[in-house]
This record gives structure tokens, C-alpha cells and sequence, in this order.
């Protein structure tokens, strides 16, 4: 049908301009349709975002991240929260470091400790229960060889250890403000603030794919200042990794014209060869590199 | 069951893996070879690179060209307690008027021995760079010399030179070493 | 209708697939983590040979500000194995450690002669980068060593090293201002003059291993040149009054310096027998200390013509002068970069000298040194990474080196002796 009113629209456009307003309307509906099926009609009727009561650093990244929600409404979702257990979630590797801690759940649940010891037993928990998960996730999938699956392994244990210890601090570093802002709760830990990643728009927990990649990414680029003349240097290049998280595609749209340059995003891009985590869907992102924050 | 799709899934992924990097090699270099361990061979470009140790056993350099008994600077001077230092400001080789007076009294002592050839040393204090204080020096020494000149002292009595910032009387840093290293010294040539 | 193309425009662009879109706007190391394994013997070879190459090449691709070295004690299995084939590699245990290139090589004596052989390998896209064969003395484990490291920044930046390279400086150990050389890393001094007077100012011949510098050993600042090998010496010019700050043409055929035969300080060419080609500048003011542009079509100087020593360009060709506009009221010793861009000077501010550098248009002023003590005689490595100057920084003056941003500063002259006027050979 749409091809229709296109091969009509160039034949009959000037004779007829009737037939403009029927393409015009054509356009419109076939518009709405699109935005229905992407997604994006959600932006019209948003749905009662579901509060999120933490940054989980230490979960592996999910497609849909869902939203932040502003600070101070700690009474009424830890109810909802207690009622909706947990959001809906693709990855399975997720051990959730639990919002205001009810005593009851501590066993099950590592919930912001009160005390260091607590705390230790509760991240080891973690530590221990999200490599098992994962890796058992990866070998049924793809990974090649158990070269690569023991690095991939090796360095997702390190990665997490290390986001670990950045939650443990950042913890820390929250309930030394909290304790400061709000004199009354004892229980106002970092865990009290609802975060989610800012542009979240989905409903699971976790940074999102794009983001966790910019940092993969960022942490694989070494290039010294040294090697380069200039620092005005940019290139593009479109990533692509299947949904087992194996990159299928490294095409430079746009090289930087120094072939140093562009050969160490090679390597950085090389280097995560297979994600730690399954995207789950073909994970597309145009990566723009530079030295912006290199100039002086 | 289970495991052969582990299996399919193995090799899917050892394909992707292998077409990948047959792009990124393509991306560099057309001649990469087809295989996920590019380059096989071992000789590679060894060899190329031989040090020729042409002149690295002659370090041991040889110093018989220089003439050992050469003396101290050259020319041998000696100083003549009558004529007086004259001094300058930093940077400067203009003569002040009390420097203008010792060189009236030095003029004088001249034409009392016409037998003296005398040098004119130009000297400057260690601030500046030594190539430009080696200019000053000369600048110092010179006009030193024209003025004794314009007070009928023959020039062909009179040679200069300059040492710059070398030689100072105080080699200290301080602001008396300074003004007593910027000077112009008058020595009897032999 | 254009409503209607609009439209169409917003349907094509919503249509589409969105791919995401990341910017990354520096690099997360901004060092390459290297791996740099001992050479491994084949048969009897002294450690020491093995621990002077480990040492020197280190020191040279530290100071090269490019590289991390991975720790070595952190080092596996694949350090202690030969390999030098990339497919003999390991290089799922490097890729472990974060190195993102791993140096192996193999030594051996052959008939009293040294042979090295050393590769560098590409961790990630798991082949070989740059591989070479040394043959030589024994007592050239360094200098094979600081080849290779020239050889590493060659295949990592597309530009040699400059370690393979040698510093004069003046001196006065031995009681009087004489010439010595020694290697970038501070290594193998040996004392060159021994003209018991005053030795200043050298420079060497970009085509030959030659020095040219100033002496008042026969009573006036006389300008000699001397081949290094042989030890012949010749003095140049020895015109009435100043021969100093002799430099070499970048074609090695002339040689530019500052007179004072009709009482005046100016620059002059002459041939490099001495013979006199032509008067550059003729000006009542001081016109000292000549610096070549790389293309040997421009001479950078300093000349009180406007009041204080300032830096002047000269042009070769159209014989116009030009003020190198910078800012202070005493700058000197202008080094023109071998790239040609930037020129590096020692500028006198509150009575201490800085070095500093500019572009050729007196723009992008960047300071490199900031005190304690004088920082003088910048001159630039043959491949423009480093600047080599003198500096009483710590007390007496001393020879260092730093990278031409201002970082790295390392000292290279021995202790004591008063070091001063550094000059950097072309590549050996």
C-alpha cells in the first residue's frame, strides 16, 4: 500500500493535490504506528515510573536501565518496594544489595550493613554468588575458547571486586552524609537515595549497556600524549556485538587521519572482543573518540 | 542435546570471532593473512638492523693532536698596579664619569711609558648568556679603549678582548659580586 | 508541500535504527603498559650484559614518557621461555598483566661478539612489531639497547627515538672549561679537549660526527672544529676579536657565528674551512647566538637592537629581519626545533633565567622550567621530544634533560665540574 502512494505521488503529485493530503495522512498514521512499536509512545503516556532506591554498581549492565527519581520520598516507595519485589529482569546475574534493611530479610537479602563486619560478610555474599551466576550464563553461551573464558572470567572478577569496593565507599561516604542531614534515621544510608542511571527510561536495575561500554571502552584506550602531534584528533567508529555479547562489526566511519590514533582505538575496541555480560539483543553504538579532555 | 548446541554455539562464535578479525587486519594492512594469529613466519625483518661497530671501539679517543705545552690563555699578561678596573651597570657599556676619570689617569700613565702595549679585558657579571656577555664584554673593552683613544693614547698600544662571564673576580651570587665582576681590566702585554 | 517533505524527513529519520552514541574524550591510560622481559641467554653470556640492556632500554622508554612498565615480578611463565616466533607467544598470560606490548629477546656470544636479538610484540592483535639483530663488542649492550628503544618509539609513534644520540657540554673537572660528550643517559663520558684555557659553546655537524666550539686557548675566542673519532682538531676562524657561538648549517656546508672584527658584534657565514661567505646582520647592537631553522632558510638570534636582548629572525633570502614577539624583557639562546614549529629560549625574569618555548610566530608561549635556580641553553633532541639544558637548579650547574612539555627533567652530567652549554648530536 505505501509503496502505492509513493510510485503514485511521483507520477500524480502536480495533477492532483488532493492526492497530497492522502499521502500527508498516510505519513501521519504510518508515524504513529512507528512510534507505538519503538517505544517511544511512551513518551506521551509515561508509565508510573517504578522507584529505584539505589546505584547498583555491582550489576552487570541491562538494555533498559530505568530512571532516577528525585530524593525524599523514602516513606512511601520503601512500600512499594516491599510490595513489588523486584523489578522484571533479563540478566540473570543480579544480586540485589537491598534498599532500607528490615532485620528479617538480612539473610537473604545483603541489605546496607550497619556494621563493617556485616558489611564484609554481605559483599563477600555478592562476590561469591555474582561470578558463579555468570559465569555458568557465559559457558552456555558463546565464549570461543577457554583462553578467552578464563580471562573474560579472571577480569570480571577483578571489575567486580573492584565495584565492590567502590560501592562499599560510596556507601560509606553516604551514610556519613546522611548522618549528617537527617539527624533522626538511623537507617538513612546510601541505599535511601533513589537513584537509577538519569536517562533511564526502562525497568530493570542496572547501568545501562551503552554506558557500561563507554567505560569498558575508556578503560581499554591507552594512547599517550606522546605518541600524537595534535590533539584535535577524532575518529568514529560503529561497534557492533551480537546478542552474545561477541563483537561482530568494527567499522570506522570517520578515521582521525593519524593512523596512531586510529589504530589504538583498534586495540581498545579489540580488547573486548566478548562482553562479560549477554546484551541479550544486537548491541549497536557509534563510538566518537578523542582527545577533548586532553587539550590544553 | 545440551551440549551440542553448546557446541553450534562454539563454533558460530569461532566464526565470528575469525571474520572479525580478518575485517579489523583488513582495515591496516590488505596483506594480513586469513588466520585469527596473523603472521607466521619467524624470520620477519631480523637481521635488517646490523650494528656496524664502526667507530664504537675507537672511543678510546685520542688526544695526541693537542699540544699539551700550550699556555694557560695564549698570550701571557701581566698586571700593572697603576692602571685602575673600570665598572659598569648591568647590562650597559656606557662609561660613567667616574669611570671616564680612571681612564683619563690610565691614558696618562700610557703616554708616561709609551713602552706599554696594553690589553683591555672586558668582563661582565654571570647574569645574561654567556654568548651575549661575551659581546658585552666586548663592547666594554672597546669602548674603554675608544675613549683613550679620543684622549690621544695610540690605538695600535691598545688590543682588546672579552672573556664574558668567565673569569670573575667573585664568583659568588651576590649583588657587590655582581658590580665587582662587571668590569674592564687593563693588562701589559710581553 | 514542504510540510510534506518535512514529514517525510522526521518518518525517514524515526524509521532508521538508532544506533547508540558514546563519546570518549581521552584515552583511559594515557601510557602504554609494556612489558619489558630480561634477555634470556643462550649459553654462557655475563649477567651483567643482560642486566645493562634490561636497564638501559627501561630507562630509555621511561624517560620517552610513552610507556608503564609492567612490574616484572608480576611476570609469568612465558618471560622465562624463548619465543620469539609470535605463535611461540603467550599471549593470553601478557594480555593478564595488561600489557599491551611485551618485549622478548635472546642474547649470545658468538666467536667474542655479542648478538642480541629482540623483538616487540603486539598483545593485542597478537603479532610482532619490530624485531632486531645486534652484532657487536660486549661493551656495546648499551648502546644495542638504546637503538631498540629508538626502534620501539619508531614502531609505536611512526617517529625513531633519539636515544641512540650524544650531549656535548663544557666542563671544568679537570680545572679548566674543556668539552666532554657523553650518551643521553649520562653513560660513557669521555673528555674531548685538553686545551687547558676556555672551552665554550659547542654544537655538532649535522652530517658528520664533528664539534665545532670556542676556545681561548691561543689568547682569543677562536673558533675550532674537531672530528670526534680521529681527535683532529682545526681551528676555523680566528678573525681579530669574538669568533664564538659557531653553528652549523642544517646541510652541514656553513657554519653561522657572531664576530666582532670591525668592533661590532655580527653574524656572519662562513664556509667550514673557515673562508669567509658573507655578513648576515650589520647593526651597532649586540646580534649573537644564531640558531638555524631546520630548513636552513632562517636564522633565529639575539640582539639588543630594540633596547634588551630580545630573539630576531633572520631570513637567509629576503634579508628581513623580524622581532620574534615575545613577552619579557631578556631573552636568549634561541634553539629552533628540528620540526621546525616551536623555538625554545632562556628567558631572565627577577634575575633567574626559564626556559620556555613558542611558536615561530610568537604565539602559544609555553613555559617549561620554573626555578629553583637558572635553567639556560635549551637545545632540542634531533627528533624534538626532548630538550637538554643547564641548570644550577641544585646547587651547582648540571646538564639535564626533559621532554619538551617541561616533564621527565632528569640530570645527565656527572656531579661537580660546573656543567654548562649542552649540545645534542643528530642520530649517531
Amino acid at each position: 500500500m505505501a509503496d502505492n502512494h509513493f510510485q503514485r505521488r511521483g507520477a500524480d503529485f502536480h495533477s492532483d493535490p488532493k492526492i497530497g493530503w492522502i499521502v500527508l495522512l498516510s505519513l501521519i498514521l504510518h508515524l504513529v504506528l512507528v512510534l507505538v512499536f519503538s517505544g517511544s509512545f511512551g513518551h506521551h503516556n509515561p508509565p508510573p515510573k517504578r522507584p529505584v532506591y539505589y546505584v547498583d554498581l555491582t550489576q552487570l549492565p541491562v538494555a533498559n536501565p530505568r530512571a532516577g527519581r528525585p530524593d525524599g520520598q523514602s516513606g512511601a516507595p520503601k512500600a512499594v518496594k516491599k510490595s513489588t519485589p523486584a523489578p522484571i529482569k533479563k540478566t540473570p546475574p543480579t544480586v540485589k544489595r537491598a534498599a532500607p534493611p528490615t532485620p528479617a530479610k538480612k539473610a537473604v537479602q545483603p541489605s546496607r550493613p550497619t556494621t563493617k563486619a556485616v558489611k564484609k560478610t554481605a559483599t563477600k555474599a555478592v562476590r561469591k554468588a555474582q561470578p558463579a551466576a555468570k559465569t555458568t550464563a557465559t559457558s552456555s553461551q558463546a565464549s570461543a575458547n577457554n583462553d578467552t573464558n578464563y580471562q573474560t572470567a579472571m577480569s570480571a572478577v577483578e571489575k567486580m571486586r573492584r565495584n565492590q569496593k567502590r560501592a562499599a565507599l560510596k556507601e560509606k561516604l553516604a551514610a556519613l552524609a546522611s548522618s549528617d542531614s537527617r539527624t533522626g534515621t538511623v537507617a538513612g544510608g546510601g541505599s535511601n537515595a533513589p537513584l537509577g542511571m538519569p536517562d533511564g527510561t526502562g525497568d530493570q536495575a542496572g547501568v545501562s549497556q551503552e554506558r557500561w561500554l563507554q567505560a569498558r571502552l575508556t578503560k581499554n584506550w591507552s594512547l599517550s600524549k606522546y605518541q600524537v602531534v595534535r590533539r584535535d584528533l577524532e575518529c568514529r567508529v560503529r561497534i557492533t556485538y551480537n546478542s552474545a555479547g561477541v563483537l561482530t562489526g568494527k567499522e570506522f566511519i570517520k578515521t582521525s587521519g593519524d593512523s596512531t590514533f586510529d589504530d589504538s582505538v583498534t586495540r581498545a575496541i579489540l580488547k573486548s572482543r566478548q562482553l562479560e555480560f549477554n546484551p541479550g539483543r544486537q548491541l549497536q553504538v557509534t563510538v566518537t573518540f578523542n582527545l577533548k579532555d586532553l587539550m590544553d | 542435546m545440551k551440549s551440542f548446541s553448546k557446541k553450534a554455539l562454539l563454533q558460530l562464535a569461532l566464526l565470528l570471532t575469525a571474520t572479525l578479525l580478518l575485517a579489523s587486519g583488513c582495515a591496516k594492512k590488505p596483506a594480513a593473512t586469513t588466520t585469527a594469529i596473523p603472521e607466521t613466519t619467524v624470520s620477519e625483518d631480523m637481521g635488517q638492523d646490523m650494528i656496524q661497530t664502526e667507530g664504537l671501539d675507537e672511543m678510546d679517543l685520542s688526544e695526541t693532536a693537542i699540544d699539551e705545552s700550550a699556555s694557560e690563555y695564549g698570550v701571557t699578561t701581566a698586571a700593572v698596579s697603576a692602571l685602575q678596573n673600570i665598572s659598569f651597570e648591568f647590562d650597559q657599556y656606557t662609561l660613567s664619569a667616574e669611570a671616564q676619570d680612571l681612564l683619563v689617569s690610565n691614558a696618562a700613565y700610557m703616554q708616561a711609558n709609551p713602552e706599554l702595549k696594553i690589553r683591555i679585558e672586558g668582563y661582565c657579571d654571570e647574569r645574561g648568556s654567556d654568548e651575549y656577555n661575551l659581546a658585552l664584554g666586548q663592547r666594554r673593552a672597546l669602548a674603554a679603549k675608544s675613549f683613550m683613544v679620543s684622549l690621544g693614547t695610540d690605538p695600535q698600544l691598545l688590543s682588546v678582548i672579552s672573556y664574558g662571564e668567565e673569569l670573575p673576580l667573585d664568583p659568588t651570587s651576590s649583588e657587590e659580586a655582581y658590580a665587582l665582576n662587571r668590569r674592564a681590566e687593563f693588562k701589559a702585554e710581553r | 508541500m514542504r510540510l510534506l517533505a518535512l514529514l517525510s524527513l522526521v518518518f525517514l529519520l524515526l524509521t532508521a535504527p538508532a544506533a547508540a552514541d558514546i563519546e570518549i574524550s581521552a584515552p583511559g591510560q594515557q601510557t602504554i603498559p609494556l612489558a619489558s622481559t630480561k634477555l634470556l641467554a643462550q649459553g654462557m653470556v655475563p649477567a651483567q650484559i643482560v642486566n645493562d640492556f634490561d636497564q638501559t632500554l627501561n630507562d630509555d622508554l621511561l624517560l620517552s614518557g610513552l610507556f608503564s612498565l609492567v612490574e616484572p615480578n608480576s611476570f609469568l611463565s612465558d618471560a622465562r621461555r624463548i619465543g620469539l616466533n609470535s605463535s611461540k607467544v603467550d599471549f593470553g598470560q601478557w594480555r593478564l598483566l595488561g600489557a599491551e606490548g611485551v618485549i622478548k629477546g635472546v642474547c649470545r656470544l658468538e666467536k667474542g661478539k655479542l648478538v642480541v636479538e629482540v623483538r616487540l610484540f603486539d598483545v593485542t592483535h597478537r603479532r610482532l612489531l619490530t624485531g632486531r639483530r645486534y652484532v657487536g663488542a660486549q661493551t656495546d649492550v648499551r648502546r644495542m639497547a638504546h637503538r631498540f628503544a629508538d626502534q620501539i618509539l619508531k614502531s609505536l609513534t611512526g617517529e625513531e627515538g633519539p636515544f641512540n644520540s650524544r650531549i656535548a657540554y663544557i666542563s671544568n673537572t679537570s680545572g679548566h672549561k674543556e668539552l666532554y660528550l657523553i650518551d643521553v643517559d649520562g653513560r660513557n663520558g669521555v673528555r674531548l679537549t685538553n686545551h687547558r684555557s676556555i672551552v665554550l659553546n659547542p654544537d655538532f655537524s649535522p652530517t658528520s660526527k664533528e664539534l665545532l666550539f670556542t676556545s681561548y686557548r691561543a689568547g682569543n675566542p677562536d673558533l675550532y672544529r674537531k672530528a670526534i673519532y680521529s681527535g683532529q682538531e682545526a681551528r676555523v676562524s680566528a678573525r681579530p676579536g669574538l669568533n664564538i657561538a659557531g653553528r652549523f648549517r642544517p646541510d652541514g656546508r656553513e657554519i653561522a657565528l657572531t664576530l666582532s672584527k670591525e668592533g661590532n658584534s655580527d653574524l656572519h657565514l662562513l664556509g667550514t674551512d673557515g673562508s669567509h661567505h658573507r655578513q648576515v646582520t650589520k647593526h651597532w647592537s649586540i646580534d649573537v647566538d644564531p640558531s638555524w631553522s631546520p630548513a636552513g632558510d632562517k636564522l633565529a638570534f639575539v640582539s639588543d637592537r630594540q633596547g634588551n636582548p630580545q630573539i630576531f629572525i633572520f631570513d637567509i633570502f629576503t634579508k628581513q629581519v623580524k622581532r620574534l614577539p615575545t613577552a619579557g624583557k631578556y631573552n636568549a639562546t634561541p634553539a629552533w626545533s628540528p620540526k621546525g614549529d616551536r623555538i625554545a629560549f632562556s628567558r631572565l625574569e627577577k634575575g633567574r633565567f626559564d626556559i620556555f618555548t613558542v611558536a615561530v610566530d610568537g604565539s602559544d608561549e609555553r613555559r617549561l622550567t620554573f626555578g629553583p635556580g637558572n635553567n639556560e641553553h635549551p637545545r632540542w633532541s634531533p627528533d624534538g621530544r626532548f630538550i637538554v639544558y643547564s641548570s644550577d637548579q641544585s646547587g651547582a650547574k648540571a646538564i639535564y634533560i626533559m621532554r619538551a612539555d617541561g616533564s621527565g627533567v632528569t640530570r645527565i652530567s656527572p656531579a661537580g665540574g660546573d656543567c654548562n652549554h649542552p649540545a645534542w648530536s643528530g642520530r649517531w
